[in-house]
């Protein structure tokens, strides 16, 4: 369970990063950058909950100390109903380093009940956005050690204009203006949608590549997998090596409006035309396919920015392979912050 | 996690060229399927074809092979995250016993009651809304 700061898995998600154990994972996450709630199991139980939302534009905020009150209140209720002994510890001095809290509202907080939990709540004075993090034990398991290492990796808001998501170990960097309007977390393949006035980004990521491939070529595979979603373009395949790996290019057209038109149902369910540009890699060491794809409205409307997202992308964990400069380790923006299943089998 | 699955012996099964593995089943003799083969074509035994991934999962079914071992060994072999190979099998190994393919050994408990195992979200440690 231990962890040192340089270890870990990222995980980030609308504007929040927290770097926890290896084996942590994302096992239910709801909301939007307004409000919301992640939540990272490991193989045994929840390790920890990470809970968001956005301080009220009108009236005046509560103090965090009430904010922590009528948590605590709740908790305590529940507690009662199922006749659970409850205690809880406000003011709690489990975390040593406080460099991390400087200028924010916070409580530190323990609470026991049938598992001890570490929580931390903050607001922040710069994004506005109030944050509760507990992290979960056994009541018999030791997580100060844990606690003080993951919790002074916890930021709240992005620095700069991309902000860093990081999900079942793909990481990447998606410009701020940029919000999410589909996520599909697929046992084997991952799926990020984000829109943006006309513009839509997608970032995929689907494991056993070799499995899939086949021995054969990514730009064999690719058109037959993504057929569905292909079906609008014009569209042309170029290998092309990205990020060290092998890899295409993909860029596609609208097709024609006349054979739109002949499409059934052409003016009740019309689809927008777009052009698309996308880098597709296959990354040995991680054994996925990986997946970055921009679609726009006008010829010109692309920008380079599916060059900037395959950039910022990170396809395999630190130390997995020493090829593919650049992409072990979080990228340089990422540095400074600091339910599902496909049968893959048969 | 300790149940460890293991095949209807009544199934037979074999690797074909590709070493994929093929399992026959066998029309159930019953009065229901013998009245409805006189109207309907039911054949008498159809094979089911897995693939790479299922053929693994279906040797390592040997009744021996746990469900946390099945899951570090298709993680090893295609460098999945704990989370996809555990969704994955999961998922896999309800659908083969929803077709009784196969069975799920478990320990029986030392001292009867058995002990208490942690379990997967507490009543206070999940799900909680909380207001500002």
């Amino acid at each position: 369970m231990a962890m040192r700061a340089e270890q870990g898995r990222l995980f980030g998600w609308q504007g929040l990063c927290l770097r926890v154990p290896e084996d942590w994972d994302l096992g239910r996450v709801d909301g939007d950058y307004s409000s919301g709630y992640a939540r990272l199991d490991d193989a045994e139980m929840v390790r920890a909950e990470i809970e968001w939302r956005e301080v009220p534009a009108r009236g005046r905020r509560l103090p965090i100390s009430q904010v922590v009150d009528r948590y605590l209140d709740k908790l305590t209720k529940k507690a009662e109903k199922s006749g659970m002994d409850f205690t809880v510890q406000r003011r709690a001095r489990f975390l040593k380093d406080k460099r991390w809290l400087e200028g924010a509202e916070y409580e530190a907080f323990l609470w026991e009940a049938d598992y001890r939990a570490y929580n931390v709540a903050r607001v922040c004075g710069e994004c506005g956005r109030i944050v509760l993090v507990r992290l979960l034990g056994r009541v018999d398991e030791n997580m100060e050690a844990l606690a003080n290492e993951v919790f002074p990796t916890l930021t709240d808001h992005p620095e700069g204009d991309e902000v860093t998501w990081s999900v079942y170990g793909m990481t990447f960097r998606m410009p701020m203006e940029y919000k999410l309007s589909e996520q599909d977390l697929k046992s084997g393949h991952i799926k990020l949608s984000f829109e943006r006035k006309g513009h839509v980004c997608r970032m995929h990521r689907l494991s056993m590549a070799q499995t899939l491939l086949h021995g054969g070529e990514l730009s064999d595979w690719y058109p037959g997998f993504f057929r569905k979603d292909l079906r609008d373009f014009d569209y042309e395949v170029h290998g092309e090596e990205v990020r060290g790996h092998a890899g295409i290019r993909v860029l596609g057209r609208p097709r024609s409006r006349w054979r739109q038109m002949l499409r059934p149902l052409p003016f009740i369910n019309p689809r927008p035309r777009r052009y698309l540009d996308g880098r597709i890699w296959h990354c040995d060491a991680g054994n996925r396919i990986c997946l970055v794809e921009h679609l726009y409205r006008k010829r010109d409307d692309g920008g380079g920015l599916t060059d900037t997202l395959t950039d910022g992308f990170i396809c395999h964990p630190q130390g997995a392979a020493s090829d593919a400069g650049g992409h072990d380790g979080l990228p340089a923006g990422a540095q400074r912050h600091t339910e599902v299943g496909e049968e893959r089998a048969g | 996690m300790d149940s460890r699955p293991a095949r209807n012996d009544i199934l037979k099964w074999e690797k074909n060229e590709q070493g994929e593995a093929r399992i026959t089943v066998v029309r159930q003799d019953t009065w229901k399927t013998r009245l409805l083969s006189k109207v309907f074509y039911i054949p008498r035994e159809r094979t089911i074809t897995l693939d790479e991934v299922g053929t693994q999962v279906w040797q390592m079914c040997d009744g021996h092979t746990n469900v946390a071992r099945m899951i570090q060994s298709l993680r090893d072999k295609y460098q999945l995250d704990r989370k996809e190979a555990e969704v994955s099998l999961l998922s896999y190994l309800k659908t083969l016993g929803q077709k009784r393919f196969i069975g799920f050994v478990l320990e029986r408990d030392k001292e009867g009651g058995g002990e208490a195992k942690p379990r997967r979200s507490g009543p206070d440690a999940s799900g909680k809304k909380w207001k500002t």
